[in-house]
């Protein structure tokens, strides 16, 4: 049965510096290679101190340690967790109308990820064909430009998408196509390593180069 | 508690699907009331600067479509920086007549480590081409700041394709282990 046992350790290892080689608590055998040695659960009411943990070089054989909530210590296995600190999923749209998507809900929470949008292609629908052509509206003299992002709806408390040509269509040959469009989404979870910071507003003042106001802190 | 050797959990329990909120630890390593070591919680939103930043940029009043060099100054020497989330917001860039009068020109957005302020910088403009005189564009981005003591910055990897447009990379970053 395991017993659960607060340790004055400082004392204790002010004990062994006194003469003792090893300490054994719930144990009788304790490991030669170790000072102390505590057989069952152990509980910390204040601080640890980890003076010589050793460096581990690879990126494989590890788990992080995380604390719950409850305060106990425990391994970060991404693949049995709920989510990791970052997250990837390619959201695909198959037969999308030429005008693109100006609303769709991921129904991922905006309280508790971040949703971005770092990559994308699209292919004309049912034939995967890559020629596709972004076509203005204005007509054949002008390139438009686009929009593809996420955007978190205070309303629904989710992150929607935007995806779309402005003033414009999908198009091939001289008419508007559907498309199957391939969105990359990077989704951080909040609280565990990113944060949102506050927005920077920029003044380009007329001119194609300015210096942006770096956030407080960096 | 303070332990000068190593320490080690015979048994530590793994997350299950349940859990969430948790928060991940870290070590300092910088002492703290003369102790070294200390083991802390990584409490994202009590700091200023966290390993993964994530901020909205807009910009506007360009010159034409151009944003040519912004310099953000995040110091390259500490960060890594992204783009995404893009919005073009405004007036389509003019096609040219004459020679060039099917160029569709050329679209760039990155963001760039500068070799002299050695800080990111940003450019995001079709190079070739500008919008009519009067036409106003904006821009909006959402930059991911990365802080070096997280995230690796790995050496560029160069290949020649010999005029080819497949190929193979002339070398791996060592991410085996």
């Amino acid at each position: 049965m395991k017993q659960q046992v607060i340790i004055l350790f400082i004392l204790i290892l002010g004990i062994c510096a006194n003469g003792f080689s090893q300490v054994g608590i719930n144990t009788i055998t304790p490991s030669a290679d170790v000072l102390l040695e505590v057989n069952g659960n152990a509980k910390l009411a204040d601080k640890l101190f980890l003076e010589g943990p050793g460096d581990f070089s690879q990126i494989r054989g590890s788990k992080l340690l995380i604390q719950k909530t409850n305060s106990a210590i425990i391994q970060y296995d991404i693949q049995q967790s709920k989510y990791g600190p970052i997250n990837y999923a390619q959201f695909i749209f198959r037969n999308t109308a030429p005008q693109g998507i100006q609303d769709y809900n991921t129904k991922i929470s905006s309280t508790d990820y971040l949703v971005t949008v770092q990559g994308y292609y699209f292919l004309r629908y049912s034939t995967n064909e890559t020629s596709v052509l972004a076509h203005s509206l204005s007509g054949n003299d002008y390139v438009e430009g686009f929009q593809i992002y996420a955007y978190p709806n205070s309303s629904t408390g989710t992150w929607y998408i935007r995806a779309f040509i402005n003033n414009g269509t999908f198009r091939a040959g001289s008419s508007d196509i559907n498309v199957d469009l391939y969105l990359n989404l990077i989704i951080y979870r909040n609280g565990l390593i990113s944060k949102t910071q506050t927005s920077v507003p920029v003044d380009m003042n007329g001119s194609d180069t300015a210096t942006a106001p770096l956030p407080p802190g960096f | 508690m303070l332990v000068q050797g190593t320490f080690e959990v015979g048994t530590l329990p793994v997350v299950t699907n349940t859990d969430q909120d948790f928060k991940l630890l870290t070590r300092l390593t910088t002492p703290t009331a003369a102790l070294e070591g200390e083991i802390t919680v990584l409490d994202v939103d009590n700091l200023t600067v966290a390993p993964i930043n994530v901020i909205n940029y807009s910009f506007t009043n360009l010159q034409s479509d151009n944003l040519k060099d912004v310099d953000l100054q995040y110091d390259s020497e500490k960060y890594i920086v992204g783009v995404s989330n893009f919005q073009y917001i405004g007036d389509a860039v003019a096609k040219q007549t004459g020679t060039n009068a099917n160029s569709i020109g050329t679209f760039v957005m990155r963001a760039y480590e500068d070799p002299v302020t050695l800080t990111w910088h940003l450019e995001i403009r079709n190079r070739f081409l500008d919008t009519l005189p009067g036409g106003e564009v904006s821009y909006k981005v959402t930059l991911i700041i990365y802080d070096k003591s997280f995230f690796k910055k790995l050496d560029a990897i160069e290949t020649n394709l010999n005029g080819s447009n497949t190929g193979s990379a002339s070398s791996i970053p060592d991410l085996v282990n």
